[in-house]
């Protein structure tokens, strides 16, 4: 395993007590000892969501890149299977019960990979990945660009900038509404709210220091554009609904909301990653067709799967896109018919770019 | 149009002829006063009303005034030494566009004044015991030996503002004087002082809206009159946006002989129609220029010369194509509808204000002591390179650039003083004295001059300045509706979309024509050889913009075309001012 920080590469025996034979510095990870991971595999996760350390990113994003990592061997299973099954075919036309041995591991390949295909659900559990995050950070220290709140909700707050008096009479031409704060922070900790004049909030109250603040403002422009960004959960495929129709956010204003956010269509693709439904079965209505509802009471997906590089590109995306066309109904949008507009196109190709990207870990 | 230069102490008299040859094109008139330790020169246009027909001689006093005075003199030189009087008849109305020597004979004593918001430049130098002014820095190069060594603190300003702001020039030693300045040399020493302050003074007189709009209606009218030196063949440029449509409307109403000219870049014009709109309501001539990339790629060495220092911002190329065009069509002078943004309140200040909202919600990650702050968010709304220094800068131009810290302190007097008590006059204050006064004035004032032109932009007005910073600013900023106050002052008398529609921008479309037609250019200034002759800038660096690809976190690709033109234009001007000595350069770069 090469060291990360002097690049040294070292067999198990060199690396006495986990540290690098060389530089000295520990190690996080033995997958000698059972560790998933190695090292490089893991500082390469922090790479590619950090986009080489230019993003800021939260511990989610890491948690669904291992993840894929652990589904892309399942592809590689895959390929193996092939290879084999043509090598047995081959052996078994030309020399007989030969064929038997490439023809066991090939079954034996076989099984996993049929297993890993019906496996829906992301694999890495979350405790273990937290953990693994701990160890990292202790080797490590605290990975740059990985978003760390200035206070956690509920705690005091530390005594905030002084605003001026006027601050809080203006507007913003925009607001993306994310169905939870982790997306909120996404955003904001990258300066999306900087790059294009745009609030930030999370329909739960966060940030909450400026939540009241903010949501007062967004009143003051009539012509204010509204996005909803979300998971593909019951409660964020109901988001749009929820901004446009409640008299707390902008039913009195009669503005439409676009729906941006990950919805079940665009879910299918990242098999794997699934997490797990939020218990009833979902009903259809208020922003869930039929066919969603059936997909959503059989499983979720969080928009954290979206590398943050991704996220923000085509969330600027919609929102140009959506002043284009202007009328909010233009291509690759269909009205909801409730005060909402879908963005179809928003993640649309994510499935297959995240699924293209294959970047060998470790 | 026009120009200063001069010395207190000794040097050749031909130096004089030199420095007034570097800026021929300032004027076909020159005079000089030569004196034993003292020499001041001036070149101008003749027949130009409201101009100095030479320099003014009264008893022991030598004036040399480049510019004109708004409202105008008729000879700006005579008039100088009352103005520079304290009180009402003096200093508290000086207004205009300016740069002028005083030599009192009397006191050896060298006033240099400068116009309050920055339309026209003075230099200076102390080499070998003398002390140079002049209007231009090219002009200082004809100082014998002057040495041409790059200030690698002004360089680095320059990567974040795309320009250079403060006294700093990118030319070692060689200082500029700031707007609204008088610096006195006397006794071998310089004491610099101010004479105009622009502050925040809210006056609940004008609370009321339709009072306001009143009142800046008429001053800008009257900042307009102010402006119009007689019999004049008067050019516009004309955006289509709020502001240039405006002065057009205020021209028109002072009856004068106004013909406009607007960009015209094809299909990717997104203000051409608006433009058509405000010129037939207003019944004014129009001329579109076409302007593609491959109009600039032949004139990039002229471009940098006549900017004089270097601007990044890529609206200069097609400035002075139009410039051109306005000079082939008999105007002598051209007007333009700059400062609306930083008066009444433009798109910028936006972005400011929700990053104030949401700042320090994030545990730094840099550790340098700015992350988060107002200064540190102005400085990253003019995306440029700001952050972005140890990906760009090698090792060693990193360890020249000075203390961290430098650029965040010349914001820190207009976003955390006592010169404003509202956020967004604050941010207003902050883009008046450094994106108006140091940058959209000098260059447009140079980019009119290449042709010949004398620059007015009627409302870097001191009594329009003075009045709109006396609005309460929810007046300027209304919602998220931008100049406001502007929008209702000429509401009903412009067409109602130009009015009240979204700021669109020049929309220059630098993307396409730095990776097309002027991706030699590029290439020559900024290929892989370029770079390491100039050892400012890592190729690992740049070779990805060269390329078309844009920095991972940015989501709009008009950065890309914006950085390559910055740096492009950086190292155009090294070129010519260190390389070159800042002589006329011939050929072109690809």
């Amino acid at each position: 395993m090469k060291c990360i920080r002097c690049g040294t590469d070292s067999n198990y025996k060199e690396r006495t007590g986990k540290k690098c034979p060389k530089c000295k510095g520990a190690f996080a990870f033995e997958p000698r000892d059972g560790d998933a991971f190695t090292d490089p595999a893991f500082q390469h996760a922090i790479d590619t969501v950090s986009a080489k350390g230019q993003l800021r990113w939260g511990a989610e994003h890491v948690y669904y890149e291992l993840a894929r990592r652990q589904r892309v061997k399942s592809g590689c299973a895959t390929v193996a299977f092939v290879i084999l099954a043509v090598i047995t075919l081959i052996v078994v036309l030309k020399a007989g019960w030969l064929a038997v041995v490439p023809a066991l591991v090939a079954m034996l390949i076989g099984r996993h990979v049929w297993r890993t295909k019906k496996q829906k659900f992301v694999k890495l559990v979350q405790k273990d990945f937290d953990s693994m995050l701990k160890t990292w950070q202790k080797a490590h220290g605290q990975p740059k660009g990985l978003i760390v709140r200035a206070m956690t909700r509920g705690a005091a707050a530390p005594p905030p900038r002084a605003l001026e008096s006027d601050i809080a009479d203006y507007s913003f031409d925009r607001a993306v509404i994310c169905d939870r704060a982790r997306t909120a922070d996404l955003l904001l900790a990258n300066n999306f709210h900087f790059e294009n004049n745009c609030a930030v909030l999370a329909i739960d109250g966060y940030p909450e220091a400026q939540f009241e603040t903010v949501r007062a403002m967004l009143k003051r422009n009539p012509r204010l554009r509204v996005f909803a960004l979300h998971d593909a959960t019951p409660k964020g495929c109901r988001l749009a609904n929820t901004l446009a129709t409640d008299k707390t956010w902008f039913a009195e204003q009669k503005l439409t909301v676009t729906d941006v956010g990950l919805r079940p269509g665009q879910a299918r693709a990242f098999t794997g990653l699934f997490q797990p439904p939020v218990g009833q079965p979902v009903a259809a209505g208020k922003g869930i067709s039929a066919t969603d509802a059936a997909w959503l009471s059989a499983q979720t997906l969080e928009l954290a799967v979206i590398r943050p590089e991704q996220v923000l590109k085509r969330l600027y995306k919609a929102l140009t896109r959506e002043e284009q066309d202007d009328s909010g109904g233009g291509d690759g949008s269909s009205s909801g018919g409730d005060g909402t507009t879908h963005d179809r196109d928003s993640f649309a190709h994510e499935a297959s770019d995240v699924e293209s990207d294959s970047d060998g870990f470790g | 149009m026009s120009g200063v230069c001069g010395w207190v102490g000794e040097a050749d008299p031909a130096v004089l002829d030199a420095m007034l040859d570097a800026i021929d094109y300032r004027g076909d008139r020159i005079d000089k006063a030569v004196a034993p330790g003292v020499a001041l020169g001036y070149r101008w246009w003749g027949g130009r009303p409201g101009k100095s027909p030479g320099i003014h001689r009264d008893g022991q006093h030598l004036v040399a005034c480049a510019g004109t005075f708004a409202p105008p003199e008729e000879s700006p030189a005579a008039a100088l030494i009352e103005k520079l009087h304290p009180g009402e008849s003096g200093q508290d109305n000086l207004d205009g566009a300016f740069a002028a020597a005083w030599w009192d004979g009397g006191k050896r004593r060298l006033t240099l004044l400068r116009d309050p918001f920055g339309v026209r430049s003075l230099y200076y130098v102390a080499h070998r015991g003398t002390f140079y002014f002049a209007s231009e820095i090219k002009q200082l190069l004809a100082i014998p030996g002057l040495p041409r060594e790059i200030d690698d603190a002004a360089v680095h300003k320059y990567l974040t503002f795309s320009f250079v702001p403060g006294e700093d020039t990118p030319l070692k030693g060689v200082r500029r004087l700031l707007p609204r300045r008088i610096a006195i040399w006397e006794n071998g020493r310089l004491e610099i002082t101010q004479y105009f302050e622009l502050r925040e003074a809210l006056d609940a007189r004008l609370s009321d809206r339709g009072e306001a709009a009143r009142l800046i209606g008429d001053l800008c009218k009257a900042a307009v009159v102010k402006r119009l030196h007689g019999k004049e063949n008067i050019g516009l440029f004309l955006s289509g946006g709020l502001d240039s449509s405006a002065v057009a409307l205020w021209l028109k109403e002072a009856g004068a002989n106004v013909t406009a000219f607007s960009l015209d870049f094809g299909d990717k014009s997104v203000e051409k129609d608006r433009a058509r709109e405000v010129a037939g309501a207003l019944q004014i001539p129009l001329h579109f220029v076409k302007v593609g990339g491959e109009d600039l790629l032949p004139i990039l060495p002229d471009l940098a010369w006549r900017l004089d220092m270097p601007f990044g911002d890529a609206v200069t190329g097609p400035q002075y194509l139009l410039g051109k065009a306005a000079r082939a069509a008999g105007c002598d002078c051209i007007f333009n509808g700059e400062g609306g943004d930083q008066l009444f309140g433009g798109w910028t200040q936006k972005p400011m204000i929700g990053a104030e909202l949401y700042a320090n919600l994030y545990t730094s990650n840099t550790g340098d002591g700015g992350e988060g702050s107002r200064e540190e968010t102005y400085l990253r709304s003019y995306h440029r390179f700001y952050g972005a220094e140890d990906a760009l800068y090698t090792p060693e131009f990193r360890s020249r650039v000075g203390p961290a810290g430098q650029r965040r302190a010349l914001l820190m007097p207009y976003l955390q003083g006592e010169k404003a008590t509202t956020f967004a006059n604050r941010v207003r204050l902050a883009d008046f004295a450094l994106k108006g006064c140091q940058n959209i004035l000098p260059r447009a004032e140079r980019m009119a001059n290449a042709w010949g032109l004398d620059m007015r932009a009627p409302l870097f007005d001191r009594q329009l300045a003075e009045a709109s910073f006396a609005l309460a600013p929810q007046l300027k900023l209304h919602g998220a509706v931008e100049k406001f106050i502007l929008k209702l002052a000429v509401r009903g008398k412009l067409p109602k979309d130009v009015v009240w529609r979204k700021k669109v921008g020049m929309g220059v479309p630098i993307t396409d024509w730095t990776l097309g037609p002027l991706a030699p250019a590029m290439r020559e200034l900024l290929g892989k050889a370029s770079l390491e002759r100039r050892g400012l800038f890592r190729h690992d660096y740049v070779e990805p913009l060269l390329q078309g690809r844009n920095l991972p976190g940015e989501t709009r690709r008009r950065r890309v075309g914006e950085r390559l033109w910055a740096l492009a234009m950086l190292e155009a001007w090294l070129r010519v001012f260190i390389d070159g000595g800042g002589r006329s350069p011939t050929g072109e770069w690809r």
